[in-house]
């Protein structure tokens, strides 16, 4: 599974974004050639896109640009001009069905081919962004094994169900409870929706919380002040990784003594615990996967 | 045969190309930067030009500095805009 705990939103047509973004070392950085671009300057955006993505070293934060979604006219133009410029990450917006998927799938295909990469090399991740889209998740998410995770985008899928976004975010739950365990059940990440109001930071991590409680081990950004908030939420703590390492540490000790059901901290441990600790040591990069 | 891309904003540029039959590249540089970096962004925007087949211009690039790449991807959309205007007519 991908690191993705953070996803910086940048309108992929402003400048400077290209060069401050780095600087907060997100995880992932998406630009945005969709809703934060003017109908207008389409164009605009995805030549900046290229040449910044052909120029710049973005380091290890993976690089995604959202698309527009398949209905739209600028959907293929997107996809033909920023794969061949290095793009190796891509969001679909409006995943609706596993027919979205299918559809991006076959393009890169076929740009890859012309451009001589490696089929398969492109990847998505699916943005689930209406009721339709939640409903089908989990067909569309596997219409492709270039698909590494979902994200949820709560201001369109509010949109189609006809309620609109509150601070306590009731309004998303069967969304929120659902695509984890689709992603879980494909193995893949899922990311959640952004949290709009950027200087209400308690509400921003009382948000990342719940998401990570409910299996979201990433979650969109829209400004650089959440993410060593959702960094620090989305990781391990300090607690977890050491009962980690006793947990593994004990069933070394146990496995050489042919024990298969032993106790660390006054709790069984058993190979469901086993596994959660591994998880955790893999996650805070102690061992290897 | 008009051409026009980019901002008036800080690390952006706004390209404005002017299509011609004949004269050459011209290229103005409008920047508060131009007596340190005048002739490399000059020589970048002609490197750009000429890759996207381009041999008669007029060029006006009001620059707020901004990087090498923002200046070629601000020609290529107004060279494609100008281009797409040439059709319309």
């Amino acid at each position: 599974m991908y690191k993705m705990r953070t996803m910086l939103f940048c309108p992929a047509n402003k400048p400077k974004m290209y060069l401050n973004a780095p600087v907060f070392r997100p995880d992932c950085i998406l630009f945005d050639l969709e809703d934060a671009v003017a109908m207008t300057e389409k164009d605009a955006g995805r030549d900046l896109l290229c040449k910044a993505v052909e120029t710049l070293d973005f380091g290890d934060c993976m690089v995604f640009a959202r698309v527009n979604g398949t209905g739209t006219p600028f959907f293929e133009e997107d996809v033909r001009a920023i794969v061949p410029s290095g793009i190796r990450y891509m969001r679909l917006a409006m995943c609706d069905s596993p027919d979205d998927v299918v559809v991006l799938d076959q393009l890169l295909t076929e740009v890859e081919k012309d451009c001589r990469i490696e089929e398969g090399t492109v990847k998505i991740q699916c943005s689930i962004e209406t009721a339709k889209g939640v409903l089908n998740a989990r067909d569309t998410v596997k219409a492709s094994d270039r698909v590494i995770s979902l994200s949820f985008g709560a201001e369109d899928y509010t949109n189609s169900m006809g309620t609109v976004r509150t601070r306590d975010g009731n309004e998303l739950s069967y969304a929120r409870t659902y695509l984890p365990v689709v992603a879980a059940e494909a193995g893949i990440t899922a990311v959640d929706t952004v949290w709009s109001n950027y200087k209400d930071e308690e509400g921003f991590a009382e948000e990342v919380k719940w998401a990570k409680t409910l299996g979201f081990t990433g979650k969109s950004c829209i400004h650089p002040s959440q993410i060593n908030i959702a960094h620090k939420l989305l990781s391990p703590t300090e607690e977890e990784i050491e009962h980690a390492q006793r947990v593994i540490d004990a069933e070394k000790e146990a496995s050489a003594a042919g024990i298969g059901v032993f106790t660390v901290d006054n709790k069984m441990v058993d190979y469901p615990i086993i596994n959660k600790a591994r998880r955790i040591l893999i996650q805070s990069g102690r061992l290897e996967k | 045969m008009l051409g026009v891309a980019g901002y008036e904003q800080s690390q952006d540029c706004k390209v404005t190309v002017m299509l011609k039959q004949q004269g050459g590249l011209k290229i103005t540089l409008n920047s508060k930067m131009e007596k340190m970096f005048g002739d490399q962004i000059t020589a970048k925007a002609r490197e750009e030009l000429e890759s996207l087949g381009v041999e008669h211009a007029d060029v006006t690039i009001d620059d707020f500095s901004s990087l090498d790449f923002v200046i070629q991807a601000r020609i290529r959309t107004a060279v494609r805009r100008a281009r797409s205007d040439e059709d319309d007519v």
